[in-house]
């Protein structure tokens, strides 16, 4: 056998044991996170930014802004089936938006939406008059948020 | 010369060095089970390079936050903190990761974005923590179950300015959970906002109070946007709308022994969807709603509150789908006093706008709606009760008309001291052992944690598993009670 051969095997196993430290450093650093019931490489998703969902955030908006204002006159029906269509996208997006920001200021949209949608059928009442304000209050906590 | 490496020794020594990397990761799990039992922050030679010992804490409740694990708990010194706390593991149900104060601290977090937030972690408690000023809630909560907030005061989250309110608790999904022993004040949204499938909650022994967007009349003390939680024992008091509110998706709730009093005020700030009195100071709005309101749920319960001099219809039913059995039973209330006047500063003794009487149930929510052993009364004549369309002056007129109420009393509670907002009961009160026991809902123990006690100077006309529990939030102690629930 060579020396140069003695030389490569010699490497080969360097290159081995480094390989096997790696392996073994991952699977404690798993077998550890594992034990801890969490998620310990991820940080929490409060640190995410709402930027992500600002595009979806911005048509959703756009969407609630106009059903909730083309209402008045409307039969009560009629905006009820609008206010469906936002409302499921506003609680689909509170589910899968990336960002605690995100996903709190739209539940509180979908929130109040499912209220609105109750009283559209006393429009004059104190309390349509109340919900609205807060439909338009989180529409525009969802502006700000995305910086709109 | 070195000896020859054979693919067998090459095997050989890979597999031990495997051995020795596995030895280290069961090292590194081993020292995770057998973590310290505490974790400290806070205090002279602190770092957050360190391991959060007792004689080198971390600075930071972050750091430890990041750090702890099953079974761990975290104690702060006294002092003032900026840092947004965000647990990064959960506990387990029998080994929650706890945060609190050392022996004797006072630890108050401010100007953070939010106090606490736990975000897909589970079994984490929280106690005895002052978390104010934050730009966000103070208290964020997101896909958890088992978490315990309790004995914390959440004070100043965001500003009363569109686009950037903040809650004081905010619980979105979350499960099986206690807030308990908390105080929620002076927030610009809701004091306590349950939403999106949060369920299985105790919500009990809280004060939730002074909370005000400040430019719409919409903070609630306690706002119900999520099913099947109990939500007991709390006070509310001098919010800017509602004292507690189950809006649509709260339904199946139960709500007992709450007092709910002065939701009521008058601001000088124009608020959008503002109610000026009829007479008297027009140049403001009328702030605060009803005691308990229950809007486009169902199934719930409200059994045993105590609700005074709030600016609407004490409690309130209204917007049940038509034809649809709202599944409410009222029952074992005191009902008083509610929108019988306008607030301080708005018109006096000048009845306000928006609804009346102290218990009011719309048209659409009737069927399927039982009422029953509850107590009220007007110290000025007007609207007591409200049953649908029509509006009753007395609780008679009510029964007579709607057979609801057989059991119902009209009658001065005799509470201590309602202006020093003490609602227990004086001797002689007619509330006293006349209440059901057997209401959905109502507790052994009352809103004080005392229990339902027999007075020997009043006849039992109560019903149920026993017949002694009195009306309203509050059991009155006599000296010598014949009969005691443990």
């Amino acid at each position: 056998m060579s020396a140069s051969t003695t030389s490569t095997h010699r490497w080969q196993l360097l290159l081995g044991v480094a390989l096997t430290i790696v392996v073994a450093l991952g699977s404690a650093f798993v077998l550890s996170g594992a034990t801890r019931g969490g998620s310990p490489a991820a940080p929490s998703a409060a640190s995410q930014s709402a930027a992500g969902d600002c595009a979806v955030i911005g048509s959703l908006v756009a969407a609630a802004t106009t059903t909730t204002a083309s209402a008045h006159g409307v039969p009560a029906a009629a905006v009820r089936t609008g206010v469906d269509t936002v409302l499921s996208r506003a609680r689909g997006l509170a589910r899968t938006a990336a960002s605690d920001d995100a996903r709190e200021s739209v539940q509180n949209l979908a929130d109040d939406l499912a209220a609105y949608r109750l009283s559209v059928a006393r429009p004059a009442t104190d309390r349509h008059a109340d919900i609205a304000a807060a439909v338009r209050a989180d529409l525009t906590a969802l502006r700000r948020l995305c910086g709109h | 010369m070195a000896p020859p490496h054979t693919p067998a020794r090459r095997a050989v020594l890979a597999l031990s060095t495997l051995v020795a990397g596995l030895g280290l990761a069961v090292s590194s799990v081993g020292a995770a089970a057998g973590a310290a039992a505490y974790l400290y922050v806070g205090g002279g030679g602190c770092s957050d390079t360190g391991s959060g010992t007792a004689a080198v804490p971390f600075c930071t409740i972050a750091k430890a936050a990041k750090v702890a694990v099953a079974g761990q708990t975290v104690l702060v010194s006294s002092g003032t903190y900026t840092d947004e706390v965000f647990p990064w593991h959960s506990g387990t149900s029998g080994s929650p990761i706890t945060f609190q104060p050392a022996a004797g601290a006072v630890v108050t977090i401010a100007g953070a974005k939010h106090g606490f937030t736990i975000s897909n972690q589970s079994w984490i408690t929280v106690s005895g923590f002052t978390v104010r000023d934050t730009t966000s809630n103070a208290f964020y909560v997101f896909n958890a179950t088992g978490v315990r907030l309790s004995n914390n005061t959440a004070r100043g989250s965001g500003s009363p300015v569109e686009g950037a309110t903040a809650y004081g608790m905010y619980l979105n999904s979350m499960t099986g959970s206690v807030v308990t022993g908390n105080l929620v004040t002076d927030n610009s949204a809701s004091g306590i906002y349950l939403t999106n499938g949060s369920t299985g909650n105790q919500i009990t022994g809280n004060e939730s109070s002074w909370n005000a967007y400040g430019y719409v009349r919409n903070a609630v003390g306690i706002d119900l946007r999520a099913p099947g939680n109990l939500v007991s024992g709390n006070r509310v008091h001098d919010n800017e709308d509602s004292g507690i509110q189950s809006y649509p998706g709260g339904d199946r709730n139960t709500i007992v022994d709450n007092v709910s009093y002065h939701n009521k005020g008058f601001t000088t700030t124009p608020l959008t969807n503002c109610s000026a009195p009829p007479t008297g100071n027009t140049a403001g709005c009328i702030t605060g709603d009803h005691g308990i309101d229950d809007f486009g749920v169902t199934g719930s319960s409200v059994v045993g509150n105590t609700v005074y001099d709030n600016v609407s219809a004490g409690i309130n039913l209204e917007g049940v789908a038509s034809g649809t059995p709202s599944g409410f039973t009222f029952a074992d209330n005191i009902s008083v006093d509610n929108a019988a006047s306008c607030p301080n500063g708005a018109g006096g003794t000048v009845k306000c706008p928006r609804t009346r009487g102290d218990i009011r149930v719309d048209a659409t929510s009737q069927l399927g709606t039982r009422l029953d052993y509850d107590l009220v009364n007007l110290s000025v004549s007007g609207t007591m009760m409200v049953w649908g369309s029509t509006s009753y002056t007395s609780l008679a007129a009510f029964q007579s008309a709607s057979g609801q109420e057989s059991h119902g009393r009209q009658a001065d509670p005799r509470w201590t001291s309602p202006a020093q907002a003490d609602f227990s009961l004086r001797a002689g009160s007619p509330a006293i052992d006349s209440a059901d026991s057997n209401a959905p809902g109502q507790p052994a123990l009352d809103a004080a944690g005392r229990p339902r006690v027999d007075d020997p100077s009043t006849p039992d006309s109560g019903v149920g598993v026993r017949s002694y529990d009195d009306r309203g939030a509050f059991e009155y102690q006599p000296p010598t009670p014949s009969r005691a629930t443990s």
